[in-house]
């Protein structure tokens, strides 16, 4: 087999690429370790859904002191399929301190501003028409009390009703673009490694479900396997400097609302952020179904019988900080799976307290019964004054840390002392190898962080086709 | 009909500096006299060099009999207290005087028709900010650094308490790190060793503090006490901006020298595990009920407590203005003149 361009992995970063790409006349082949599954057949966050859409059922494992849960996606369109589709365009703040830290070329304050807009229009990035649903109200009234800034963080849904609307994943968007214009798609096939010949990658060597092993010869390959895998398999293809070294996540800590009024939808997520303590920490609702809710109550104090009929009065919410500490990815032989590790600091422990402490206070001040943090044989509280002594709960042996956002592994940039790609993607050490996911963010960007991956994803795959004598096609799709 | 503004800890750093501003500008309320509780009989000549109009109470916030007398023959009260100990002989004094103290003061004014309350609180019920780029807002969860910081929370809560359940309105302010005229003689020492060169930095002094000029904090007072806003609202009112304790440092000697004092250019430097231990050693002593003022304030230097007073400049309309330097060039002043050692 041979194609000119292979990207491996169809997320976020995988499936802009390739329509980009494509669009332009590339022959483009999509390698995808997950199955292929139709949009909308699966129960959102059900044990199905798990199954056959994330990465070892949605329980990964940094370890650490404590060690971090986090979820990946693992299926066609990677874990834009399952994710909570909360869009925030990039931040000049955060380009502004990439471009300076690691020497990234063109990523001044408002450069990726073209790229956002017609991303924006593509993937019909809106807010509920009339206005968010009951459990993300209970944390902008929380907020408004307090004076702190909350709002509404619009996602790519296209609404056929004022509170039902379809999210705009990749297998509906971007991959579809992408097939219009020639890519082909293989799902359940891993990419084990890339060979290497004098300094030039050539081809990848993989796997498919059947059990069958391939070669693929390619001109150039797109790494686009998600912060963790991304890196595996580039140190497993002998690409190591400064690869694995710098990951990082947003962890975050629980609570439990409990309300009189039944406002929690088990099959989807609060929309309300609240933004007062950017870039440090943000707060947010969590998914809460039966078993998640489970989970969040299992390890307190408080009684768990009737937990369904509480269901509808239980929404959770979570509190998530950027950290002092990086993460690690390590490629271990004969194993799948590489090793990842994270470091929590002291001062992390101190924001995850303070964030803990911040989460129960703006749920106290909304109309809430009681509230329960999530933690080790925390009580359920009714009042200010409490919250010092359940915070205490949170300590390095028992924080119950987890995460959805993972970054930084490959990080880009022209100081080589640093970076293991350049400003666009390209591989320091190895010709005809990108990276173009969520891999080349520079640190953790303290947003949820898909906009700004399909931002620099699109900017990196246009660069590509201007060095190869190209030209883009139009951004937005007709 | 008799009404009278209460002011506890009038012979206080603070309670000086704000009878001081009153005796320049009264508040403009229809007050009859002005009522100044102070503990030690040694406060009277002070507290009636700052106003001399007050009316002077010696006593105490944990007695009955004195907080009656406080009040005696009033018919409507505006209240300021800003009675309490932070560096007490004991831990319990913390409580009994802070928390148990506030709350007897508060309830001897609801019975004279209390009009509205400004309580003076403190940074110490919100702890300390994790990172030296994080700054506080004005409505964050309680979070109290050791004795000072759980009594101070404690009087909050009964204020809040109180107050709401007799839908009177109130102000809660919390001022930082204080500097300014009337300071006590910790402070004159911290202006002599931070000039000399041997005050000791903890770690790389990149640690941020709000601080606040006793002026500015008077003012937020005033300002609180005269709004007419409804509820419970808490402030924090500090200078405009934290500083790092570098800067903190620097100021302090450049207004030594702008004032004529000797400066030695030097900092003596401790490690951060100097500051861990100091921490140690104080969480050790008070909780055997023991209070050390150094090793306490030994434990503080290195952390980050800052805050944003975004808040009190939108509500309460409180703009300070008095710079770093020349605020503590006034402290330098109010020590020569008072015979201080500064
Ligand atoms: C539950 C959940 C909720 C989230 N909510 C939000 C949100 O609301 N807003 C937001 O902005 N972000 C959210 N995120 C994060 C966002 O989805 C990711 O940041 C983004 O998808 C990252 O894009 P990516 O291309 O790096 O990786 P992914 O989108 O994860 O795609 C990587 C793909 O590569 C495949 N792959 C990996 N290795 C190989 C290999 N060797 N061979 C073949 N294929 C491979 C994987 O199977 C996967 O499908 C959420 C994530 C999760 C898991």
């Amino acid at each position: 087999m041979r194609t000119e361009v292979l990207v491996v992995g169809s997320g976020a970063g995988g499936a802009t690429t390739a329509a980009v790409l494509a669009a332009a006349g590339v022959d483009v082949l999509i390698v995808e370790e997950g199955p292929e599954v139709a949009p909308g057949s699966l129960t959102p966050f059900s044990i199905d859904q798990m199954r056959q859409q994330y990465r070892n059922m949605g329980e990964l494992i940094a370890l650490g002191l404590p060690s971090v849960t986090f979820a990946e996606g693992r299926c066609v369109g990677g874990s834009t399929e399952v994710n909570s589709g909360l869009y925030h365009r990039p931040h000049d703040m955060t380009l502004e301190r990439w471009a300076r830290g690691w020497d990234v070329k063109d990523l001044a304050a408002g450069s990726l501003l073209e790229f956002s807009e017609p991303i924006e229009r593509n993937l019909t990035v809106s807010t509920f028409p009339s206005g968010p649903p009951p459990a993300s109200r209970l944390l902008q009234e929380g907020a408004a009390r307090l004076q702190w800034h909350a709002q509404e963080i619009p996602r790519w849904f296209r609404f056929d009703s004022p509170i039902t609307g379809v999210r705009q994943s990749m297998s509906l968007t971007y991959l579809r673009q992408a097939r219009r214009h020639g890519a082909t798609l293989w799902s359940d096939t891993w990419v084990e490694r890339f060979i290497v010949e004098k300094g030039r990658a050539i081809a990848a060597l993989v796997l498919r479900g059947d059990g069958t092993r391939d070669r693929i010869d390619f001109d150039s390959v797109f790494v686009c396997g998600g912060a963790v895998q991304s890196a595996a398999l580039l140190q497993r293809s002998g690409i190591r400097r400064h690869v694995g070294k710098t990951l990082t996540m947003h962890p975050t800590v629980k609570a439990v609302a409990h309300t009189a009024a039944p406002i929690n939808d088990p099959t989807d997520v609060p929309v309300v952020q609240v933004r007062e303590f950017y870039p440090h920490m943000s707060i947010g609702g969590s998914a809460t179904n039966l078993p998640l809710l489970g989970m969040a109550l299992m390890r307190t104090r408080r009684r768990l019988d009737d937990l369904a009929g509480l269901l509808p009065h239980m929404p959770i919410y979570y509190a998530a900080i950027r950290t002092q500490g990086l993460g690690r990815v390590t490629a271990l032989p004969r194993m799948r799976d590489p090793l990842v590790t994270y470091r929590i600091t002291g001062q992390d422990i101190a924001r995850l307290r303070s964030a803990m402490g911040r989460l129960l206070e703006v749920l106290l001040a909304a109309d809430t019964i009681e509230v329960i943090p999530s933690a080790l044989h925390a009580d359920p509280i009714t009042s200010a004054a409490q919250i010092p002594e359940q915070v205490a709960k949170v300590t390095r042996r028992t924080a119950d840390l987890m995460t959805v956002h993972v970054c930084s592994s490959v990080p880009m940039g022209e100081d080589r002392s640093k970076c293991a790609v350049d400003s666009y993607g390209r591989s320091h050490e190895v010709a005809g190898v990108l990276v173009n996911d969520a891999s080349i963010l520079n640190d953790a960007p303290g947003i949820n962080p898909q906009g700004t991956v399909m931002a620099l994803a699109t900017r990196n795959a246009e660069r590509f086709l201007l060095d190869h004598g190209q030209t883009p096609a139009a951004r937005e799709f007709s | 009909m008799t009404t009278g503004l209460v002011v506890t800890g009038g012979g206080g750093w603070f309670g000086r500096s704000f009878l001081a501003s009153l005796a320049e500008t009264p508040l403009g309320l229809p007050i009859d006299e002005v009522r100044v509780l102070v503990h030690h009989p040694t406060d009277v000549p002070l507290v009636q060099q700052s106003l001399r109009a007050a009316k002077i109470y010696v006593g105490d916030v944990r007695s009955d009999s004195d907080v009656a007398e406080l009040y005696e023959g009033l018919d409507t009260t505006h209240l300021v207290h800003s009675a309490a100990v932070i560096h007490p002989g004991s831990v319990a004094d913390f409580f009994s005087i802070n928390a148990g103290g506030t709350e007897r003061i508060v309830r001897g004014a609801l019975q004279r028709g209390l009009q509205r309350m400004v309580h003076v609180s403190s940074n110490s019920p919100i702890g300390t900010n994790p990172s030296p780029d994080e700054v506080f807002r004005d409505n964050e969860p309680y979070n109290p650094y050791y004795g000072y910081g759980a009594s101070k929370m404690q009087a909050e809560v009964i204020v809040k308490d109180l107050l709401t359940a007799a839908a009177v309105p109130g102000t809660i302010v919390r001022p930082p790190w204080f500097y300014g005229p009337y300071q006590p003689e910790r402070q004159a020492r911290f202006l002599k060793t931070v000039r000399l060169g041997t005050f000791p930095l903890v770690g790389k002094g990149l640690n941020r503090r709000s601080m606040v000029y006793t002026e500015h904090l008077a003012l937020g007072v005033r300002l609180a006490a005269t709004t007419d806003r409804p509820g419970i609202g808490t402030y924090w009112i500090a200078d405009s901006q934290p500083y790092s304790m570098l800067e903190i440092l620097d100021a302090v000697r450049a207004a030594a020298r702008a004032e004529g004092l000797e400066v030695v250019d030097k900092v003596l430097r401790l490690p951060n595990a100097a500051g861990v231990m100091a921490e140690k050693v104080d969480a050790a002593l008070q909780k055997r009920g023991k209070y050390q003022q150094e090793i306490h304030v030994a434990g503080e230097l290195n952390k980050n407590i800052a805050c944003s007073i975004a808040g009190a400049r939108r509500d309460l309309g409180y703009d300070p203005q008095i710079s770093l330097v020349e605020g503590m060039r006034r402290s330098y002043r109010y020590g020569l003149e008072n015979g201080q050692d500064v």
